[in-house]
């Protein structure tokens, strides 16, 4: 029988790890983590000054769910339309872990950035921001890209692969006609490069308030060389240093066989740990957390409003807390599973409501892995 | 000292390598191997990392011109394979790979040519299995790339500390891209809605995730091992364990992760010996 005749749900809630599609991507419980962040961002959208937040949890704690929905266009324009600025320009990318990790890192970056978009986004104010672009750093190959990047008479095709170091000789000349006579150099070039396009698309706020950098499994820093370790710090620190206003960087780490935080020392620099303004914590949930978060999460994929007493429907509140006494003290990914698994299973048995019962008969199906 | 390689070690050389900074260091050793070594190391020197960080097409060429240098060093008189029945028995060993015919070489090199062996493996359970005999036997022992490192280190003027340290990193690099790739995979993994009843997978699924969160690698590939055992019945987990079957045929142990970690520390806080 399907969720909705039995559940009354339109799928199983807890089994998406974590969502990718945007209208799957829904917050539940865990208000005060939900509030860090909204504020973290307001602050960006209002303050000018660049910040660098550190986002620290096991596996399974909800650090890239929190990307995924404070990166939601409709949430970061809800957050925006609070603080009375523009919507920040946000971009995620995970760390990455090759024999070249800033080659990989600047073009992770440059492939999200939509170029036709931010120069259709820019057109009308074109003079004005090559003027501000004349006004920031002082390298004049560097200002010559950035305003490459906006000037739509440059074949987009054509820039990306000079952006990209795959530009022939065509190519080349015909950007060397823009004060463009070199490629770019990956160790001096590409984070003041990234640092310029990001300041230029906070340019007085008109289009985006700030750019949001939200970098994922950066606990892999424990896992580069050590010469791609300090050039990933140096590359950040740049990042932050060549970009003083409007960027908010977050780095999402995880407790993990090869990481601890009580290890953080040995892996981010000095100068880029003085540029940490906060860290947000992802607490293994307490058992009021986790009620709050699944009568949250079942409400929010019911699909008739139905006037329940049960906020926990198809579960109770017993079972519930039965469930969770039996799992100890786990990350909500492990919460996910076990509800997930009692759902499927249940749903596979057409067996509702959910009862204790139900549950202590497929006990080891649901929570085995705990032995 | 007749110095003798397995596959696995010289593997990691070719990976870590810059430039053949090392190959040229590693050609002023007296070593050589077996043809079967060569063999593995031509079959999977391009497997090793596919999964995590693949060599790009480009590099392929420069490591098939590496190679070159190690087929020089194949041990061309095979009469060492008249051995194998005898030392089947004594090492009660019936595989017959690179391993086993790295002893072989081993055992006939310093009975007839008297000469003591070091034999560099990365292979934990062979390093297990074969060191007791080489001692006991009083042909030689068996250390690893860490300590080949350290020995090109030493007998080089060329081979700064900061080379070591480069190229320690670098070897710890090539596993712990490894491990991580794994642990996300296994904390990632979801149980597909039709094996919900399959408790041993659940149970299986928990124990690896445990295991490998702790770095008890030994205990994570003997839990691979009885997953491959049981394929039907683990075939979920089988088919995204199966990307790292060349990471679990290097046996990797914890141990040896932390020697490599333990040994770029030492670089600069007790240095090696240098004349």
């Amino acid at each position: 029988m399907s969720y909705e005749k039995l559940f009354n749900l339109k799928s199983n809630p807890f089994r998406h790890t974590p969502a990718i599609s945007s209208t799957e991507i829904i917050w539940a419980g865990f208000p005060l983590i939900k509030e860090k962040f909204h504020n973290r961002i307001k602050r960006a959208i209002k303050v000018p000054n660049s910040s660098l937040i550190l986002n620290w949890g096991e596996y399974g704690s909800g650090k890239t769910h929190a990307a995924r929905y404070f990166g939601k266009k409709t949430v970061l324009a809800e957050i925006s339309e609070e603080a009375g600025g523009k919507i920040p320009y946000f971009i995620f990318v995970t760390l990455p872990k090759g024999k070249s990790p800033i080659e990989d890192f600047y073009t992770t970056i440059v492939d999200k950035l939509d170029i036709s978009l931010l120069r259709a986004s820019f057109n009308s104010q074109k003079e004005d921001l090559i003027n501000y672009i004349d006004l920031i750093g002082d390298n004049g190959f560097i200002k010559n890209v950035a305003k490459a990047f906006f000037n739509d008479e440059i074949e987009e095709n054509l820039f990306r692969r000079y952006l990209y170091g795959s530009a022939n000789a065509t190519d080349n000349r015909s950007l060397s006609e823009r004060g463009i006579q070199r490629v770019l150099n990956p160790d001096t070039d590409y984070s003041k490069l990234l640092s310029v396009i990001f300041s230029c698309l906070t340019f007085n706020g008109s289009v985006y308030s700030s750019v949001i950098l939200w970098i994922d499994e950066f606990e892999d820093i424990a896992i580069l060389t050590k010469v791609n370790g300090d050039k990933t710090n140096s590359f950040l620190r740049e990042l932050l240093d060549n970009t003083p206003n409007n960027l908010l960087i977050f780095l999402n780490l995880t407790q993990s066989a090869l990481f601890n935080i009580e290890d953080l020392g040995e892996y981010i620099s000095e100068a880029l740990k003085s540029r940490i303004k906060d860290r947000i914590n992802f607490e293994l949930p307490k058992e009021p957390e986790i009620l709050t978060y699944v009568s949250e999460l079942l409400k929010a994929y019911k699909v008739e409003d139905i006037n329940d007493t049960n906020i926990y429907s198809p579960f109770n509140e017993t079972l519930l807390q039965q469930i969770l006494k039996d799992l100890g003290n786990v990350s909500i990914r492990n919460i996910n599973e076990a509800l997930g698994t009692l759902v499927d299973l249940a749903e596979s048995d057409s067996k509702s409501p959910i009862d204790l019962e139900y549950y202590k008969t497929n006990l080891t199906d649901v929570i085995g892995w705990k032995n | 000292m007749q110095y003798i390689i397995d596959a696995c070690t010289l593997i990691n050389l070719l990976h870590i390598d810059e430039d053949e900074f090392l190959l040229k260091k590693l050609q002023k050793l007296e070593f050589v191997l077996c043809k079967v070594v060569y063999d593995e190391i031509n079959k999977n020197v391009f497997k090793k990392l596919q999964k995590t960080i693949p060599y790009p097409i480009e590099m392929h060429k420069d490591i098939e011109i590496k190679l070159n240098y190690l087929r020089e060093r194949i041990y061309s008189d095979e009469s060492y394979k008249d051995l194998d029945e005898a030392l089947s028995k004594l090492l009660n060993y019936s595989k017959k790979n690179g391993e086993y015919q790295s002893m072989m070489l081993s055992f006939y090199l310093n009975t007839f040519n008297k000469t003591r062996v070091l034999f560099f493996t990365d292979d934990s359970p062979a390093k297990k299995e074969f060191a007791p005999y080489l001692e006991y036997h009083k042909i030689g022992y068996i250390e690893d790339s860490v300590d080949l490192l350290i020995t090109l280190y030493r007998h080089n003027d060329g081979f700064t500390t900061g080379d070591l340290k480069r190229f320690l990193s670098l070897l710890y690099h090539e596993y712990a891209c490894e491990i991580s790739a794994l642990e996300k995979v296994l904390q990632n993994f979801e149980i597909p809605r039709n094996e919900i009843r399959n408790r041993e997978l659940i149970i299986m699924l928990g124990s690896l995730k445990q295991s490998i969160n702790k770095l008890e690698l030994g205990k994570v590939a003997s839990l691979y091992s009885q997953v491959t055992e049981n394929k039907k019945k683990y075939s979920p987990l089988f088919d995204m364990l199966i990307q790292f079957s060349d990471f679990f045929r290097s046996e990797i142990s914890s141990d040896f992760l932390a020697k490599i970690n333990q040994n770029i520390e030492f670089a600069d806080s007790k240095p090696f010996y240098k004349f």
